[in-house]
């Protein structure tokens, strides 16, 4: 075992800890569906059948085409009783995961088990400053990539928990000659732009 | 970024290479680094073993771990972008430019 791997088993602890307990808009069983669904989308399987039909829809289409969501598609979804900010918190269950199961897939790791739920209510928590405000959804600010989560409390502590493990702490990200573990700041922004081209995305 | 890191170094950045696949775009060991990612990012099981032997030989294995976890971010990163409607930004417009790719309307700044 590599230190670096020890830091990525870390933070699957962590992730799948979080992915357990209950959430701001869904209990914790709610959120192991979600990724479940999303996992079987990326698969080529079937809706499960376990969440409502907008729930299921939004984890299929965030886990296995992004770039095709446009704003009629949340406003179907919110139309459909799925309020903004617990599609932001699906798309942080999500998106968290793609994360974990790619690495795990590089490293040479079998996916991260799913975790048994632990029984609770979500928080329903609404944070008061987000609007929209240069995106489709409630952001505290300018939508932007470190403001994507922030409907939704923890969003971005969860989102930079993996950022940081995995790719370079805020203050590295401004450093153009910043290393890790040999892999020089040119080579980490390759492998980026190149994930960013698979993904069609013009981030 | 990647083009100011490598003006770092006095290397030159090519950038359609990035999105066309082959040839060299300037970074070292780049066809590694673009093929390993190519394989993880797609799940080929396939070209993922041939993928990893050779960026691992070429630049170790914590730099292979490395390059792996970057893009697993990237997965992250760029959902949470595309699902969010998060506008592209100037500079990447130009970026777009040179690799050859035009930027669809519903992301335009």
């Amino acid at each position: 075992m590599t230190a670096l791997l020890d830091a990525f088993e870390a933070l699957v602890t962590r992730q799948v800890a979080a992915l357990a307990a209950p959430g701001v808009w869904f209990t914790g069983e709610e959120q192991v569906a979600i990724a479940r669904e999303a996992r079987g989308a990326r698969a080529g399987q079937p809706p499960a059948g376990e969440l409502p039909a907008a729930v299921a829809d939004a984890s299929r289409r965030i886990a296995t085409e992004a770039w095709t969501i446009r704003p009629a598609d949340i406003a179907a979804w919110v139309n459909a009783g799925l309020r903004a900010e617990a599609y932001v918190e699906i798309l942080s269950i999500v998106a968290r995961l793609a994360a974990l199961d790619t690495a795990a897939f590089g490293l040479g790791l079998d996916d991260p088990v799913l975790p048994e739920p632990i029984a609770g209510l979500p928080s329903q928590v609404v944070i008061t400053d987000a609007a929209i405000n240069q995106g489709w959804v409630p952001t505290v600010g300018v939508a932007h990539p470190v403001t994507a989560l922030t409907a939704i409390p923890g969003g971005l502590e969860l989102q930079f928990d993996v950022h940081e493990t995995l790719y370079l702490s805020i203050d590295e990200m401004s450093d153009p000659v910043a290393t890790r573990n040999g892999a020089t700041r040119a080579q980490i922004e390759l492998a980026a732009a190149r994930t960013s081209y698979l993904n069609e995305c013009f981030f | 970024m990647l083009r100011a890191s490598l003006h770092e170094t006095g290397q030159e950045l090519h950038p359609r290479v990035i999105a066309e696949g082959c040839g060299t775009c300037g970074v070292p060991a780049g066809n590694d680094i673009r093929a390993l990612v190519d394989a993880c990012v797609m799940r080929d099981f396939d070209e993922y073993p041939d993928a990893r032997v050779r960026a691992e030989l070429r630049l170790g294995r914590d730099t292979a771990d490395r390059i792996v976890m970057v893009a697993a971010n990237f997965e992250m990163m760029n959902r949470l972008l595309d699902a969010v409607g998060v506008p592209v930004s100037a500079t990447t417009t130009g970026l777009a430019t040179e690799m050859g790719l035009v930027i669809p309307d519903h992301l335009q700044p």
